[in-house]
């Protein structure tokens, strides 16, 4: 049995599971929209073992080979939001989702992905040090709250970007003459900054040990914002050197992450530089834009296939 | 000089600088990253700079560090505006984890990519761990239905504390081996474990990878490991 954790709208996971009813495989779906009627009884000792009771199911957590984990923050459902954080439903949903975050830790199921492979994520400057520790180059990099060091880095490097530290996600901006003003705010909370790196930007995505890798043409800073700063792009598919598609199969190995989005971009001189990994990539952006079937090889490798 | 990053307000962490003020230490509380002065470059750990006690300094003039939260809390940064509390937490959170990993130092414990205090396992996680390295665990059974009372808490015989090689309790064997065991499979140095006893004997029951150093002798051990390495001898 094969697990999908999310809400139905949800694109990668909608996605998947299509290709995978279209198989015929066995698949259930944790919608998490229908908690209320859902229960979840865990026992981890030397065995892992326990009962999922869906809305419409009842699902022996030893039976489930396979789990798409896409949750969405609980507290933000509209039931949870409605019923507020003190009612049951409330405390309800966060258990459920605490007890079944625990469950995808410790299952012998294929998990894509485990909350603690995906965690290096939330701090990019440790996720920039695997990657570098992993021989990938990252940009030069800098967190401070030194409005000098900021500008000396600036100067070293001719221009640079900023953008947030943790997982929150931010867009992406070149540091500018306008942003002067504001550099004092810096001293109030470490700002990341990073050498600008000019070139094309590649979004490579790993399944498993397959490589679907995408060239992403935009003058935008950052691409997915490309139409808020009235910026054009265009994404295609293209095929990486094959040793830097082993780089990129190995590193999602090293960081647990049997699905994984790299972003890297490719300078006119040729050097590749890595800019992160997402360990919970909205791969539809790219699958729609190109044709690859990310979504056939996520359902394969949860499939065993 | 060691350096504990604590809440402002944690009074265990206040009291553990006041004993350790011989070897020259200070807080840092999250209040402390809103100050200019903090550097941080990836990959080049020795230009690093902190802010400890109002003077900047370099990170290699840290020679140990005690960590006492996981994460920053909107809550210990009264000095923010409350509408960006939360992402200020974050940031810093996600600063402290990448600035601490890169310490040269000794680091109790060295962050994860998920805590500041060693790995942000749930107590699953910590049992799988335990059973995988061979110590007998208690299972540990959770039910979640809407309007179900909440879990019972378990009783807990035996409390060990691991701080470095040493073992601190009531030292009934074989517990102080699985202990250490277990902090090695960790990778950490500091450790908290609550043993129940069972018909077949002790069986690990919890795990606080954050346990409070609440006696001198325990504070002495931390200090010593901080300083001279897991043995006493300064590596």
């Amino acid at each position: 049995m094969i697990l999908l954790w999310g809400l139905p709208g949800d694109g990668p996971l909608r996605a998947v599971h299509a290709v995978l009813r279209s198989r015929h495989e066995p698949v259930c779906l944790l919608d998490q929209h229908a908690i209320a009627a859902m229960a979840l009884d865990l026992f981890v000792g030397s065995t892992v073992h326990g009962t999922l009771q869906l809305s419409d199911d009842v699902v022996a957590l030893e039976a489930i080979t396979a789990v798409y984990a896409r949750p969405y923050d609980v507290r933000q459902l509209p039931a949870l939001q409605d019923a507020g954080p003190l009612a049951p439903l409330w405390r309800h949903g966060l258990a459920l989702d605490d007890c079944l975050q625990a469950w995808v830790e410790v299952t012998p199921a294929l998990v894509i992905n485990r909350p603690s492979a995906m965690a290096s994520n939330g701090s990019k400057p440790y996720q920039a040090a695997i990657l570098r520790a992993a021989g990938l180059d990252v940009p030069d990099t800098l967190v401070t709250t030194d409005p000098n060091a900021a500008l000396a880095f600036r100067e070293l490097y001719g221009s640079v970007v900023y953008k947030s530290i943790s997982g929150v996600r931010s867009i992406v901006s070149r540091l500018g003459p306008e942003h002067q003003g504001r550099l004092a705010d810096i001293s109030n909370c470490p700002t990341q900054f990073q050498q600008y790196v000019a070139g094309t930007d590649y979004r490579v995505h790993v399944v498993g040990d397959t490589v679907f890798a995408a060239e992403i043409l935009s003058e935008a800073d950052d691409y997915r914002y490309a139409g808020r700063s009235g910026h054009s792009i265009d994404i295609r598919a293209c095929t990486l050197e094959p040793d830097l598609a082993k780089r990129c199969r190995r590193l999602a190995a090293e960081l647990d992450l049997p699905f994984a989005g790299i972003d890297l971009r490719r300078t006119p001189e040729g050097r590749w530089y890595c800019f992160e990994v997402n360990p919970s990539p909205g791969f539809t952006f790219y699958q729609e834009a190109t044709g690859q079937k990310i979504a056939e090889a996520v359902a394969s490798l949860l499939a065993g296939g | 000089m060691l350096v504990v990053f604590a809440s402002a307000r944690d009074a265990i962490a206040q009291a553990i600088v006041s004993a350790w003020a011989p070897w020259d230490a200070a807080l840092c509380s999250p209040a402390d990253l809103s100050t200019p002065g903090w550097r941080h470059y990836v990959g080049a750990p020795e230009a690093a700079a902190a802010v400890i006690a109002g003077q900047i300094m370099p990170a290699t003039a840290i020679t140990g560090v005690l960590t006492r939260f996981p994460a920053v809390q909107p809550e210990m940064l009264a000095d923010i505006d409350s509408a960006d509390r939360d992402y200020v937490a974050s940031e810093m959170t996600a600063f402290l984890i990448a600035f601490l990993s890169a310490l040269p130092c000794r680091v109790l414990n060295r962050p994860s990519a998920g805590a500041l205090s060693g790995p942000a396992w749930r107590p699953e996680q910590w049992l799988r761990a335990a059973a995988r390295v061979g110590i007998p665990v208690r299972t540990r059974q959770r039910s979640v239905r809407l309007n179900a009372p909440a879990e019972t808490e378990v009783d807990v015989a035996v409390e060990l504390t691991v701080i470095g090689h040493r073992v601190f309790g009531a030292l009934e064997a074989p517990l102080a081996c699985w202990a250490r065991s277990l902090a090695q499979a960790a990778g950490v140095g500091l450790l908290g474990l609550g043993f129940t006893r069972q018909a077949s004997g002790f069986a690990l029951a919890t795990v606080d990878p954050s346990p409070d150093l609440n006696a001198p002798d325990r504070l002495d051990a931390a200090r010593e490991f901080l300083l001279f390495g897991a043995k006493g001898i300064r590596p």
